[in-house]
């Protein structure tokens, strides 16, 4: 491990070392983290956010709560959220990462409180715009082979757009895990499309 | 950056994205987000007819007079004092009550039940005999306050206060009690030093970055080996199963609140007892840096623990089932091909396996390899990213049977867990790279993807000038002309090249 120590407290509370990471690349995308920095006193630089980020921000709501107007209130409640953020660097930080972080934690959160609610998703949805339903439904159905964080990864995968070192980041696990998630999580998919034809 | 090694699949990825976007383009909710992060300040209400003069009153009802606060006061006092007491009823729960020890004890309970009603903790109820001897997985911070009994019906009841489902802090409770979990069965109680005030609460970022490492991987390649069967071996030899878990959480130091993660390394071999140790690393996003998190001695990290009666209740001596061994001093820093292989035994359990009330006992019987047993951590969270570790050269490699698996036992459940070839990750045909090597690459691989995507921009630029060209002249349009630096010549001017940086 490449660790220069420096003892900051002791006693009787944790004793902290620093240690740095060589050859660590961090490039963050600064526009975006411009627009965190400013958007809770800018309607502007949210609403730019809530433009670029909107859909993948209801993608991964949708991948964790399978359900339409859950993914709407969290993309809501994503957006009133960065709004409060209080610490976020804009020269380090991910911005993109961030902000679906939040939406994640927002999702996790929202399925927890209304698990019971959503259920039964084609009764709840009865009512709604025939293509919204539609849709809804054909997405469920294409993922419904895979598990909770399988799903997570292939959305934050392919709509987020995101790589698997800021996947990892995002849900919170090693890079090895998000990749062989995602290996697993597609050959399932072809498998079961090979079932099906 | 994309990652060449995966294979993905480029239709499913196509049909997934549009339909996503398809129905994402339904959602319009500004204006809502709006109006919530900037609410308008002097709202004119005036003209509304629900206008409220006497903004303390809303509920439109006359406010009873100071005086006869007094007198209500006054009369229930006299209530209590003179005639309640005088009850049998009265009588026996005010001795009682004193015989339930003194005011430290009653304030402990007091503020357990209030404040774990009050704000979000995650509860976890196990025996007494299982919290002692699993206590690094229920919480890896905090061992036992509570000491060892014969008496079996003794449960345990830890609370700790979440930031976000899967965020944790230091603010911990632990209850000892019988029978059914009431106030009046509660015989022992405890309390972290770490509070957190509302405002710290409330300031904490559950959106910083909590980073997960590699550490657990690098000591188990260092302090484990693997035998020509595929057993994990300690480093006398003994059978053992071994396992890591990470847990993130919120930890107060002093007036400083960090994000850390917690790496738990563990092992249990009948022969040889059970061992663990834990790196705890917090990483700063502003100046890049880890700090590795030493921790105090565990009673220090426990503000008290009391019995009913008012003595102390923390044992003399950890009694905990794990005994710490130094597992992630002198590790290296990168993973082999060599680097032990590892499945999520979790990853894809049911609903039902995935309780998480209390650490579960996995019985694992390897096809053929020796049976072992290992608890799994307490937490979801963690119980979903455990690792149990396997030798990398197998006996999944030479088995003749095409559907060779681990079967996993869940205590208290009949539900078994399947592992397969195809769960298990391992590192054999890896190139052996360090991280800062893998970085290199990495960054390289970049670079020339940059360039592809420059060079086919272009070449779709003037493959569409030229058709625009072509279509001008096909319909005889005189005024069109085409700009002498994007004439091309094939055979001169090829409109797409690769190069490479080597």
């Amino acid at each position: 491990m490449d660790a220069a120590t420096k003892s900051i407290s002791g006693g009787d509370t944790a004793i902290f070392t620093v240690f740095t990471e060589s050859g660590k690349v961090s490039q963050p995308d600064n526009t975006v983290n411009e627009l965190i920095s400013d958007c809770a006193t800018s309607k502007e630089s949210l609403s730019k956010l809530y433009l670029m980020f909107k859909d993948s921000v209801f993608a991964v709501a949708f991948g964790i709560t399978s359900d339409y107007h859950l993914s709407q209130d969290c993309v809501t409640e994503t957006f009133v959220r960065l709004t409060q953020v209080k610490k976020f660097s804009a020269k380090k930080g991910d911005g993109k990462g961030f902000i679906l972080t939040i939406a994640r934690n927002v999702a996790l959160e929202f399925r927890r409180r209304y698990k019971k609610e959503i259920s039964n998703f084609i009764i709840q949805s009865y009512g709604e715009a025939e293509k919204t339903v539609e849709d809804s439904i054909y997405i469920n159905q294409l993922l419904k082979h895979l598990n909770d964080v399988q799903r997570q990864t292939v959305i934050l995968r392919c709509c987020a757009e995101l790589t698997f070192k800021q996947i990892a980041k995002v849900m919170r696990c090693p890079e090895t895990t998000v990749k062989s998630r995602y290996k697993k999580a597609i050959s399932i998919l072809q498998e079961k499309a090979g079932e099906d034809q | 950056m994309k990652d060449k090694n995966i294979k993905g699949d480029p239709e499913f990825e196509k049909k997934l994205r549009d339909k996503m976007k398809e129905l994402s383009s339904n959602v319009d909710c500004f204006d809502k987000i709006s109006a919530r992060a900037f609410p308008e300040n002097d709202s004119d209400f005036s003209d509304s007819e629900f206008t409220v003069s006497d903004l303390e009153n809303v509920t439109g009802r006359h406010r009873a007079a100071p005086i006869l606060k007094w007198v209500a006061a006054a009369a229930a006092v006299v209530i209590c004092v003179g005639v309640l007491p005088k009850t049998a009823f009265v009588q026996d729960f005010l001795s009682n009550f004193r015989k339930d020890g003194d005011d430290k004890y009653r304030q402990i309970v007091s503020e357990i039940l209030s404040e774990t009603e009050e704000h979000t903790y995650d509860i976890y109820d196990m025996t007494l005999k299982e919290y002692i001897a699993y206590d690094i997985l229920v919480d890896p911070l905090y061992r036992s306050p509570f000491e060892d009994s014969d008496n079996e019906d003794i449960r345990v009841r830890f609370f700790v206060r979440t930031a976000a489902p899967d965020i944790f802090t230091d603010q911990v409770y632990a209850v000892e009690y019988t029978g059914e979990f009431r106030r009046s069965n509660i015989i022992a109680a405890a309390e972290s030093k770490v509070k957190y005030s509302d405002k710290e609460f409330d300031e904490l970022n559950s959106d910083c970055t909590f980073m997960s490492r590699s550490e657990a991987q690098y000591a188990v390649d260092t302090h484990f080996n693997g035998d020509k069967y595929g057993n994990m071996t300690d480093e006398d030899g003994n059978f053992v199963a071994a396992a890591s878990y990470e847990y993130k959480c919120f930890m107060k130091d002093g007036n400083e609140i960090n994000s850390v993660t917690a790496q738990v390394l563990y092992s249990m071999g009948e022969e040889c007892g059970s061992y663990y140790d834990m790196f705890i690393a917090a990483y700063n996003e502003k100046t890049d840096a880890y700090t590795a998190v030493e921790l105090p001695e565990s009673k220090d990290m426990w503000k008290c623990s009391i019995n009913f009666d008012g003595t102390s209740a923390m044992p003399e001596d950890n009694e905990g089932g794990f005994a710490r061994k130094d597992y992630f001093s002198g590790i290296n820093d990168a993973v082999t091909s060599e680097s032990m292989a590892y499945y999520l035994p979790f990853e894809d359990a049911a609903d039902s396996i995935l309780s998480d009330g209390h650490p579960d006992l996995l019985e694992i019987v390897p096809d053929m390899q020796e049976k072992t047993v290992i608890a799994a951590p307490a937490a979801y969270a963690s119980k979903i990213l455990m690792q149990v570790y396997i030798s990398p050269f197998n006996f999944f490699q030479y088995s003749s049977d095409s559907n060779a698996k681990i079967l996993i036992k869940v205590s208290g459940t009949d539900e078994e867990i399947r592992i397969h070839q195809s769960d298990v990750i391992d590192h054999i045909g890896e190139i052996d790279t360090s991280s800062e090597e893998m970085e290199k690459l990495a960054a390289n691989n970049e670079k020339i993807e940059a360039e592809i995507s420059e060079q086919s921009q272009k070449a779709q630029e003037v493959y569409e000038q030229e058709q625009n060209r072509m279509k001008a002249e096909a319909h005889n349009i005189e005024a069109v002309t085409v700009p002498e630096e994007i004439m091309i010549d094939p055979s001169k001017n090829p409109a797409f090249t690769l190069t490479s940086p080597n």
